[in-house]
């Protein structure tokens, strides 16, 4: 199991001031290293009611990072096999990819399930991305579960994936799903050479260092798409 | 020997060459009194009753009691760890020995010394010894310090054959001989040092010989004659106090047990022949035989009767020493330092008055003249400290107003004069110990550190010993490995020393003579970089407390905190830095230890951010003990993890792009402090860890060529420029660059005028620095075609004052 809880990071100034103000952390956006909450955050937060402690539960604010990703050598490759008459979508390899960099975390064992899950209109489908399967088979099952009406929402899966239409704003920060210690979410950047990859992560779960070796390791196998058809 | 035969002969005539018979029965009652002491320690020792390691002086008391006879109160003897004898025969209490034996608290140091660190001011006994040889060299201070004060004591140190091949036994004789101090040398040869053999230590066995070396007379005795070691010493006495100078005597004898209680006494280094063979020559016995048989001074009964009221005084000791208290875990502070650490006069508020700008050595040089001036026994040791002024000008007049018998040149014998230093300063005098280059402290750490430190902790508070230890200290343009350390750290470690790091002329004047007042030993380092720099001093008489900081600078977004040549560093950093809206405040500690940590908690709580920079080495350095302060004092308050910037963990290289590679500037500084306002301090990488959790290996980068070898480095030397550019088809007169810790000079003359000739090497001008006159001679030969610099003008090191046409 995943366990629910995450630290805040922040400065131990910025506790005592959120402290003083009767603020509460998980409401601040974090601007220092790592998104570490500090003074000047708090200073600038809304000094709203939904932001007091005495609001509901906390909700927690993950570690985040982001990347830009270059897909003239994915379309090149989509192209490619197309022209030798496989069908495949920059959907199809982003799951490969992020299927694969799972595979290659450094976890415990406790955290075996390597699975992920795509998030589509308020459901989630779990996907199986064994390396034993080609990406064609990956692909079939994908529009299988997209055309069922199944909902893996309660299924262990480490990370969840969700893809957005391209468009000049991009979300900077996401809650976590439940159950879930990994976000990603891709939106391909207008004119579509480039693909913008958020990556929200549970720091209690997966330390910052492996969740940045994660978006590192995606975002390699995007560019360089022929590795994941090894 | 001829005094003892001389004395044995007095048995055959009249008795009127033996002294009184009560000095004679006094001889015999001190060695009884020794010896009935250890034999009832060394059961309490074997009984679990004391503590620790016990080293008995049983076989050895003719010694001490020979010797001490002639001492008067205000007479002090150094000892050494084998030093019972010599605590009672100087006159120590017998109940308050024991009693520290066992660690209580009417022991005579209160249970912090023991065995080993026996004190008592009040009888003259300086102290036994847990180092070897450490106290020879505090007798000859006794002695100079004596002689300061204007009293006829002299200093008498015992030591082992063991310590006279330690450096120290031949600093110290040297330097007594040198100074003719009033001061004799005891060593007590017992033949072995611990299990070592004498003859297995050196080719030259004869100990007393070994003075010859020195210009002092040397004299072997027999050990266990208590009146052939009186007889020696009464001569060796004569001469310490009439000025005639130190004496080494030799006293040949014999501890017939074991090193320490529980080592064999045989051992595998001694036979039980040889030793029943010194029993035999037991000083008690022969002397009781003498003084019935052959003076004919006591009879039998007598002698018993003296035993059975030693017997009695012993008794009393013991049951003295078992019926005492332990000490008061909650007293175990006390006695580190004075109470209060700041002399009165340096907590007087400062009256403000006028000032001057001055320079460095200038400033400090008044400071010491003034404390000097105001008290007739402080003395000054260093090597080219008198006459010649010091190494760095730094001594300049003074020992032309103080005389050679206070500016005292030394040998190049930091331990001598050190341990001499510590031992003038704890009997009244005050003094300096100028070691030239920090780096050269450690020749004298022991004394510095073992000693000096610890003396009134050790003595439960009845000993101190204010001295100052004086060094520059520092990196000083390519001075290289061994003159460029700065050790701050490693003196604060050890309780009871005071470690002053000053950062500008007033502080640095203030500060001294702070530590001439005070009462405890100071270690004043003087960043040498600085001993060019000039400020502002008040006039007047200027007092530094120690542990006050100063705000060099005041600013709202981040703390620095910077000592010695960091401060100007770190103030122009924070100019850099304001202009990037960042303002830096920056504390100036003066002391390091004590440390206003305080100061850097109140500014902390203004700024929330934390960043030390210190010259010396990060691994247990001002960094790491700062930000950890500031943890525990002040936690809630940061905003950002505190930094630490500190010297490279390497050596001091020579070249110059190498040294300024490792060193702290100003711009890594501003690097570090951007660094700490995004939150991310500077990480170092000092800790070499092998463990599993280290971080992957990355290969090392290459190291950078360098570009071009005229190309300066970022942080470049900061080597004054020369003032002005040389004229087209001239060769630059110039001021040549010299001496490291000056910066400038005045013109004195010109020898030469416009259109004379001259011929390369010629006297052209002279320019007179704080050190020197210096010559300036023609660079090439050629006509004189430009005078640039007036007589009077002060130029700097590297700067043109005309030029020549070939």
């Amino acid at each position: 199991m995943i366990p629910a809880v995450v630290r805040q990071k922040a400065s131990p100034y910025a506790r005592k001031l959120a402290k003083e103000r009767s603020l509460a952390l998980d409401a601040i956006i974090g601007t220092g290293p790592f998104g570490r909450i500090v003074a000047a955050d708090v200073l600038n937060a809304p000094d709203e009611p939904a932001v007091r402690t005495a609001g509901p539960g906390p909700a927690r604010i993950p570690s985040a990072f982001a990347a830009q990703i270059d897909l003239t050598a994915l379309r090149r490759f989509i192209d490619d096999v197309d022209a030798a008459g496989l069908a495949l979508s920059i959907e199809d390899i982003a799951l490969r990819a992020a299927g694969r960099a799972l595979a290659e975390l450094d976890l415990s064992d406790a955290m075996a399930n390597r699975d992920l899950a795509l998030e589509t209109g308020g459901r989630q489908i779990r996907l199986a991305m064994s390396r034993d399967h080609s990406v064609g088979v990956q692909r079939q099952a994908r529009l299988e579960a997209l055309d069922s009406e199944r909902d893996d929402a309660e299924a262990e899966a480490l990370l969840s994936v969700q893809f957005l239409e391209a468009g000049r704003v991009s979300p900077v920060l996401m809650p976590l799903l439940p159950g879930r210690a990994l976000r990603l979410r891709l939106n391909t950047l207008a004119g579509g050479e480039a693909l913008a990859a958020l990556l929200c992560a549970d720091p209690d779960v997966l330390p910052d260092e492996a969740a940045v070796a994660f978006l590192d390791s995606f975002a390699n196998a995007m560019e360089e798409p022929l590795r994941l058809l090894a | 020997m001829d005094q003892s035969s001389r004395a044995a002969q007095s048995r055959n005539g009249s008795q009127a060459n033996l002294p009184a018979a009560s000095t004679m029965l006094g001889l015999f009652e001190k060695m009884v009194l020794l010896r009935k002491f250890e034999t009832v320690a060394q059961a309490a020792c074997r009984k679990g009753e004391t503590p620790g390691f016990l080293h008995l002086y049983l076989g050895q008391e003719a010694s001490a009691v020979g010797v001490c006879a002639h001492l008067q109160h205000s007479d002090w003897v150094t000892s050494t760890h084998r030093g019972h004898g010599h605590a009672l025969a100087k006159g120590a209490d017998p109940a308050g020995v024991m009693a520290e034996l066992f660690g209580k608290v009417d022991g005579i140091c209160g249970g912090r010394g023991g065995t080993m660190h026996l004190y008592d001011r009040s009888v003259g006994l300086f102290g036994t010894n847990g180092v070897v040889g450490a106290g020879i060299g505090q007798a000859v201070g006794i002695g100079l310090g004596a002689r300061a004060l204007g009293t006829d004591a002299i200093g008498v140190t015992f030591f082992g054959d063991g310590a006279s091949n330690h450096g120290a036994f031949h600093e110290a004789l040297n330097f007594a001989a040198i100074q003719r101090a009033p001061t004799i040398f005891v060593c007590e040869n017992n033949l072995y040092a611990t299990a070592t053999p004498l003859s297995e230590t050196t080719l030259n066995t004869d100990i007393a010989s070994k003075a010859a070396s020195y210009g002092m007379p040397g004299v072997s005795v027999d050990g266990n004659d208590v009146f052939a070691v009186w007889t020696v010493m009464a001569e060796a006495t004569q001469r310490a106090r009439s000025g005639k100078g130190p004496t080494l005597i030799e006293t040949r004898t014999y501890r017939t047990v074991g090193h320490h209680e529980g080592d064999p006494v045989a051992g595998t280094y001694r036979s039980q022949e040889e030793i029943d063979e010194w029993k035999a020559r037991d000083p008690i016995d022969r002397f009781r035989k003498k003084l019935v048989e052959e003076y004919r001074i006591a009879s039998v009964q007598e002698l018993t009767d003296i035993e059975t009221r030693i017997d009695e005084i012993i008794d009393e000791a013991l049951e003295f020493a078992r019926r005492s208290p332990m000490p008061d875990p909650a007293s175990v502070r006390r006695h580190v330092f004075a109470e209060p650490i700041n002399p009165p006069v340096a907590l007087a508020a400062p009256a403000a008055g006028a000032s001057r700008v001055q320079g460095w050595l200038e400033a400090v040089r008044d400071g010491i003249a003034e404390e000097m001036r105001a008290n007739d026994a402080i003395l000054y040791f260093g090597e080219g400290t008198g006459e010649r002024g010091g190494s760095f000008a730094h001594t300049k007049n003074l020992w032309a107003e103080f005389g050679a018998e206070r500016m005292i040149d030394t040998p190049i014998s930091e331990q001598a004069f050190t341990a001499a230093a510590i031992g003038a300063s704890a009997i009244g005098a005050r003094t300096v110990s100028d070691v030239m280059f920090a780096d050269f402290a450690f020749e004298a750490a022991g004394q510095i550190l073992l000693q000096g430190a610890k003396l009134r902790y050790m003595s439960n508070g009845g000993m101190n010993a204010p001295f100052v230890l004086r060094a520059g200290a520092g990196a000083l343009r390519s001075s290289g490995p061994h003159h460029s350390g700065a050790y701050h750290p490693i003196f604060a470690q050890m309780p009871g020393l005071i470690v002053c790091v000053p950062s500008n002329p007033a502080d640095a004047k203030g500060l001294m003579k702070t530590a001439l007042r005070a009462s405890d030993p100071v270690v004043m380092l003087e960043p040498k970089a600085l001993y060019a720099s000039k400020g502002e001093v008040p006039e007047g008489e200027h007092y530094v407390p120690f542990g006050v900081a100063r705000i060099a600078r005041a600013g709202q977004d981040i703390t620095i905190v910077a000592s010695g040549q960091l401060v100007g560093q770190a103030m122009k950093a924070a100019e850099t830095l304001a202009a990037a809206g960042i303002e830096a405040e920056i504390i100036d500690p003066r002391t390091i230890v004590p440390f206003d940590i305080y100061a850097v908690v109140e500014s902390v709580r203004k700024t929330h951010r934390l960043l030390v920079v210190d010259e010396a080495w990060a691994m247990c350095g001002m960094g790491g003990e700062i930000a950890q302060a500031i943890n525990e004092l002040a936690f809630d308050e940061l905003d950002a993890p505190p930094g630490r910037l500190h010297t490279l963990p390497v050596s001091h290289p020579f070249a110059p792009v190498l040294e300024q590679a490792m060193l702290v500037n100003a711009e890594r500084i501003i690097e570090a402090a951007q660094g700490i306002v995004d939150g991310l301090p500077p990480v170092p990488d000092h800790w070499m860890g092998q463990g599993s959790g280290r971080p992957v290996a990355a290969p090392a980068p290459a190291p950078a060529p360098i570009a071009s070898p005229s190309a300066p480095p970022s942080a470049a030397p900061e080597t004054p420029a020369p003032a002005a550019a040389g004229k087209d088809g001239e060769e630059d007169i110039l001021m040549p660059f010299g001496d490291l810790t000056v910066s400038e000079g005045t013109l004195v003359r010109w020898v030469k005028g416009l259109g004379d000739t001259v011929t390369s090497g010629e006297l052209v001008a002279e320019i007179e620095t704080d050190k020197a006159v210096v010559e300036i001679e023609a660079p090439v030969s050629g006509k004189v075609t430009s005078i640039e610099a007036e007589v009077g003008q002060v130029i700097p090191m590297g700067g043109r004052i005309g030029g020549i046409s070939a």
